[in-house]
């Protein structure tokens, strides 16, 4: 078992023994796992760009705490596509079909604090359509958000707006 | 083995020094969510790390989710989304109104013949300006768009020009000689910006048709003969939209003209007018008929007062009228000389066409709404005089953006 680990650990932490691979950079989970990518895909991400332009290109083993090893290689996929140029439609909706809505909160949070626009304009758009047609309540458990209204301030929103509170598509449904 | 698992959990290449610069530089950085991040790297690696930093970031994050995020998704909900996240809690309110798209209704102009007064009525404020323009001393109000007037004066050698009744702006056109009756014309857009063209046909007999077309900067009008088209005849003046660069002409019997002003062609549209102008046909009095474009499709829109309005749409692929019994929210102002359509207006009921009244000598606006698939009269729901004809000398004029009135 620690044979596994170590080796394990020692395919993930070769940028520091080995000096000929400094080519490539190294992002660190929130949860301590290191992701090797070129540093070609850093472009897409500018705050890690930003990091490396303000070190000199000296570090290149970056911690992106905020950032799960569940969801960064989600974003290392949209990157890696990006730079090939093949961000298609179909593409997109591949990629978002596989996940839920808390991976999509997650990734768009991430491309935020990465500074990724193009991923950034793409999961608002998804959260958007999510949210399209759902009733107050589905998008206050959906994010999570507690109703700050009083009785009365909502009852006279609902009151106003009446005719876009009707027709929405019933809660249950994609609750996931 | 101890080794590389704890060079692992805290890279050798990253110094304390470059750690704390790091945090620096994140919590200067654009939308920082991190606020209270601390512990970049554990030192002492749980299986359940994940969870627990996953829970951190959810209590960090959505919680207080800046506005600037909050924008980026809830400016691309259509208007009932963003009506229903305003209801969310009080920062989505704030951040889904400010991103609205939210439309000036139209006003609407009612044409003196023997008056320099003309009563303006504003739908939203449901009230009337008395406004005088000398300027329209004996015109013909031709067309409308984008808050401006094509007009048009006989006898004078430079008889069509632009006035702008909120800014008091005229643009005269070069000179024209008429030497037919001036039928019908049309604008494609303010002739304030590049490419605006201007349209005039004129009835040479009753296969042939005259159309002149000028831009408010050319020097002169160009002018050339066509054959009608043996469907399009007209007791009254054809309607005119002007449509991804094209002028299309409805004729009282449905069928569509349209004339390109690039290539200087006419030809008549191979759609057959819909088959309910037979059943209309058969009563006494004639439905009133107008068309409208809106977001890329072509509308036709016959009220009969007896009735419930009928609408179609135009099927571009398959060149035939639907019928529809929604516009999707929308709103048509139609009125005889020019038609607009607005996706959402603060005060005017949704999905509903509205259209110029003349009740006991008193200009008023009616609509009816497809949503109660009723008629309503001004603000009382009463619905006595329908019968009467829609006031056919007003006109809906759009208003500039924040234009609060005259001075």
């Amino acid at each position: 078992m620690a044979e596994e680990v170590s080796s394990q650990m020692n395919s993930l932490s070769i940028s520091e023994t080995n000096p000929s691979s400094s080519a490539t950079i190294s992002l660190v989970s929130g949860d301590d796992i290191v992701f090797k990518v070129e540093p070609t895909i850093a472009k897409e991400m500018e705050t890690v760009q930003s990091f490396i332009d303000e070190t000199d290109g000296k570090i290149t083993t970056i911690p992106l705490p905020n950032i799960s090893s569940h969801d960064l290689p989600y974003v290392i996929e949209y990157c890696e596509k990006s730079i090939a140029g093949k961000i298609t439609k179909e593409f997109e909706a591949e990629f978002v079909k596989k996940l839920n809505n808390e991976e999509v909160k997650e990734l768009f949070l991430a491309a935020n604090y990465l500074n990724i626009k193009k991923l950034l304009d793409f999961l608002s758009q998804v959260i958007a359509d999510r949210i399209a047609n759902k009733s107050v309540e589905y998008v206050r458990r959906y994010f999570g958000i507690e109703n700050d209204f009083t009785p009365e301030e909502e009852a006279k929103l609902r009151e106003e707006l009446a005719w876009t509170f009707t027709g929405v598509d019933p809660d249950d449904e994609d609750e996931n | 083995t101890h080794k590389y698992l704890s060079s692992v959990s805290t890279p050798s290449s990253l110094s304390i020094s470059s750690e704390n610069w790091f945090q620096n530089f994140l919590s200067n950085s654009r939308f920082s969510l991190m606020g209270n991040c601390v512990c970049m790297i554990s030192k002492n690696k749980k299986r359940n790390s994940k969870l627990v930093i996953s829970d951190n970031l959810k209590k960090q994050t959505w919680d207080d989710l800046p506005s600037e995020l909050l924008e980026l998704i809830l400016s691309r909900l259509i208007v009932a989304d963003n009506i229903r996240a305003s209801a969310v809690c009080k920062i989505w309110h704030s951040v889904a109104t400010s991103v609205r798209v939210v439309n000036q209704s139209p006003w609407l102009m009612n044409i003196q013949k023997c008056s320099h007064w003309y009563e303006i009525y504003d739908p939203v404020q449901r009230k009337t300006h008395f406004i005088q323009f000398p300027e329209l001393k004996d015109c013909r109000v031709c067309y409308t768009k984008e808050g401006w007037l094509l007009l048009y004066r006989w006898p004078q050698r430079y008889p069509f020009f632009f006035f702008n009744p909120f800014t008091r702006e005229l643009i005269k056109l070069p000179r024209f000689d008429r030497t037919r009756k001036v039928e019908f014309a049309a604008f494609s857009c303010s002739p304030k910006s590049t490419g605006c063209v201007v349209f005039v046909a004129q009835d040479v007999s009753s296969t042939v048709l005259t159309i002149s077309t000028c831009s408010p900067e050319a020097n002169e009008w160009k002018t050339a003969n066509y054959q009608k088209g043996s469907h399009f005849s007209y007791s009254a003046l054809p309607q005119i939209v002007v449509f991804k660069g094209l002028f299309y002409c409805l004729s009282p019997t449905g069928w569509l003209g349209v004339f390109d002003p690039y290539d200087s062609t006419w030809s008549i549209l191979e759609v057959l007018p819909p088959k309910c102008l037979e059943s209309f046909s058969a009563k006494t009095c004639q439905p009133c008929e107008f068309f409208n474009e809106h977001e890329g499709h072509i509308f036709l829109i016959y009220v009969y007062f007896d009735e419930d309005p009928v609408i179609f749409k135009l099927d571009e692929a398959l060149m035939e009228w639907k019928e529809v019994r929604t516009l999707d929210g929308a709103i048509f102002f139609i009125s005889f000389l020019s038609c607009h359509s607005k996706t959402y207006i603060a005060g005017i009921m949704r999905n509903s066409v509205y259209f110029p009244k003349l009740l006991s000598n008193e200009k008023c606006c009616m609509s009816f709404s497809l949503d109660h698939h009723r008629y309503y009269l001004r603000e009382n729901s009463n619905s006595r005089d329908l019968i009467e004809l829609i006031g056919c000398d007003s006109i809906w004029i759009e208003a500039p953006e924040g234009f609060a009135g005259w001075m």
